[in-house]
């Protein structure tokens, strides 16, 4: 009985398009990096299998072949960038899962009203997520961790994340406003 | 107030927020916060926080559920589920039936290089359905089959359900996949055995269609080649320990990628398509995997999952009537939430219970055992009334056929899931067999 949220569909209002675009942006970009990540890895296993095969690695072909540096942190740093990227595109479509069991027969209005508190939460705890967000980079920073073998300050990965949940504060932000004037009655649900 | 009761009532405004239709992940993020706080008060959380969600995003482990959803969005885009159909329909189509048992079966395929039961049923519709209803197959016989079949997607290994169960409860991917592999086998046979009976009582649902010759049947089987290949290196790759599950994923949303491309003639914007869909399964499950690990982090502050145990422990109540217990809640949960949730709400409480008890197995086989059944029960709530999504899928492909008929057509599948259930339950070395074969 999940059922995603598809009651806000794509925006048709001027701020909810113009935030559905970057949204899309973010998350086809994080989806690139996947992308990335996997002809990263795919290469990686390749020159590693190559490397530990006795006979293949004698040709001269091959001499080249090994793992990528550190195509482990890659994945990790860039799976992490990428999750962050999706999330307001996964908000802005209404992608999230909630329990539609007690509320099947709710009306719009009331769909509308139960909505409006709940991104008014997520607001708010995107907020403070990307607040500690930036404590945390600024922590990170300050202390230059590195990753173990490509030594990249991991702070760097908090970049992109920070600016994700700052986009996603502002996503619900704005489903929050939208589902309030359902909910009030200026806008139709 | 003791831990018990703070969990208790914790557990209890959780679900009061989930009725009211908050997001899961958001509700777990609202009461794990709102619970740590009242224990701890807000300094601790705050320090957390500042690298919770991106210590677990980075997690590498969990790198592998986006490479799976990945590798499931190329393969709806790859054209190999009219060849999987295909190659099961020429050999089955002409039983009574037949054609729904193709379905079954193409689902099981496509099982094999998708992780995800919706895209599953949704992707097999789209070829069996218009087949179904040309050889006039019965509207509850054909949504029900592949409402059902789709639930195959998720058993059989790459399974971004069974990874999850996996890294929660510390067992080896792997041997998950391994032990999944039969009990998924099982499920298409039995969904299949479903269906015979079904058109026996019935013989009008399910008409036959005219043979196929011999050799063209055999014509079909070249085109499924890949998926076998894809299947094959994945999991095989995985278990050999050539590469990392997260690298198997890779490697198989490689493939398929590659299969997407000059099999499906994928192009710039068949991808981006990809890439969103990607983009919305896993930001969806991941906020649902931060709200989790607060909510669990808070849980186990509160002592409650290890009390639980104990508690349960002392009763001397016996093993398998606990496990009948809990399975049966699954059954309940499933038709009011999803099975990922289900899963991350239940098993830090349920999950120490099973493995504290005697099944005669190591504790090991205990959870591999566990985790399978677990995930069997919480995907049957995938069709059952009143809101399986499976059925909701299939029906909204299936415009012609009414939603109470779909629900109908699916009883005889819910029948062999019980009794596989039940099976599996009797007999853990059928699941856990291939594990200690091949250990």
């Amino acid at each position: 009985m999940e059922e995603p949220d598809t009651g806000s569909a794509r925006p048709t209002d001027p701020v909810g398009r113009v935030l559905y675009r970057i949204c899309e942006a973010a998350a086809v970009f994080g989806g690139a990096v996947l992308v990335v990540l996997t002809l990263i890895t795919v290469w990686s296993i390749i020159g590693r299998q190559i490397a530990s095969t006795d006979w293949l690695r004698g040709i001269p072909l091959f001499s080249w072949a090994g793992p990528v540096t550190g195509d482990f942190e890659l994945v990790e740093l860039g799976c992490a960038v990428a999750v962050f990227a999706f999330l307001p595109y996964c908000q802005i479509v209404g992608g999230n899962v909630l329990v539609d069991f007690f509320t099947t027969r709710a009306g719009p209005r009331l769909k509308a009203v139960l909505a409006t508190v709940s991104d008014a939460v997520f607001t708010l705890i995107a907020a403070v997520l990307t607040w500690r967000l930036v404590l945390g980079g600024e922590d990170l920073q300050r202390y230059g961790e590195t990753t173990m073998v490509l030594r990249v300050p991991v702070w760097w990965g908090y970049v992109p994340a920070v600016a994700a949940m700052a986009l996603l504060t502002v996503v619900c932000g704005y489903t929050t406003w939208r589902r309030g004037r359902e909910s009030l009655g200026v806008d139709r649900p | 107030m003791t831990g018990i009761e703070i969990g208790a009532i914790a557990f209890v405004i959780l679900l009061v927020l989930l009725a009211l239709r908050m997001p899961i992940g958001v509700a777990m993020l609202t009461v794990g916060i709102g619970g740590y706080v009242f224990l701890r008060g807000w300094t601790p959380l705050l320090a957390y926080l500042k690298t919770a969600a991106f210590v677990q995003f980075s997690n590498y482990s969990l790198s592998v559920i986006p490479l799976f959803l990945l590798m499931g969005q190329f393969a709806t885009k790859a054209g190999m589920s009219r060849a999987l159909f295909n190659a099961a329909n020429v050999w089955l189509g002409h039983y009574r039936g037949g054609i729904a048992m193709a379905g079954v079966g193409a689902c099981a395929g496509f099982g094999a290089i998708c992780g995800s039961s919706l895209a599953t049923a949704a992707t097999m519709a789209q070829v069996a359905l218009p087949e179904m209803r040309r050889y006039r197959y019965s509207g509850a016989l054909a949504t029900g089959s592949l409402a059902a079949g789709g639930t195959l997607g998720i058993l059989i290994p790459p399974s971004v359900i069974l990874v999850i169960y996996a890294i929660l409860t510390e067992q080896n991917i792997a041997k998950m996949f391994i032990a999944a592999f039969i009990p998924g086998f099982l499920a298409a046979l039995g969904y299949i055995l479903a269906i015979a009976v079904y058109v026996w009582i019935n013989p009008e649902d399910g008409p036959a269609r005219p043979r196929v010759p011999l050799l063209e049947r055999f014509a079909s089987l070249p085109e499924v080649l890949p998926v076998l290949a894809i299947f094959l290196v994945v999991i095989g790759g995985i278990y050999l320990g050539w590469f990392t599950p997260t690298e198997g994923a890779a490697v198989g949303a490689f493939g398929t990628g590659l299969l997407a491309v000059f099999h499906g003639g994928m192009r710039l914007a068949g991808l981006v398509e990809c890439l969103k869909g990607t983009a919305t399964a896993t930001g969806m499950i991941f906020l649902i995997l931060l709200g989790a690990s607060i909510f669990n982090v808070f849980l186990a502050l509160t002592q409650l999952p290890q009390t639980a145990s104990e508690v349960i422990g002392a009763t001397g109540l016996p093993p398998m009537v606990v496990l009948a217990v809990m399975l049966l809640a699954y059954l309940a949960l499933g038709c009011v939430m999803d099975s990922l949730s289900m899963i991350l709400l239940t098993v830090p409480i349920f999950f120490p219970i099973i493995v504290a008890m005697d099944f005669g197995l190591t504790p090991e086989e205990t959870a591999i055992w566990f985790g399978i059944i677990a995930v069997i029960v919480v995907e049957v709530g995938l069709i059952t009334p009143p809101v399986g999504m499976n059925v909701f899928i299939i029906n909204s492909i299936a415009r012609d056929v009414p939603m109470l008929e779909s629900f109908r057509g699916v009883l005889p599948f819910l029948i062999s899931d019980v009794v596989r259930v039940v099976i599996l339950v009797a007999f853990p070395v059928i699941t856990l067999g291939l594990v200690r074969l091949l250990a």
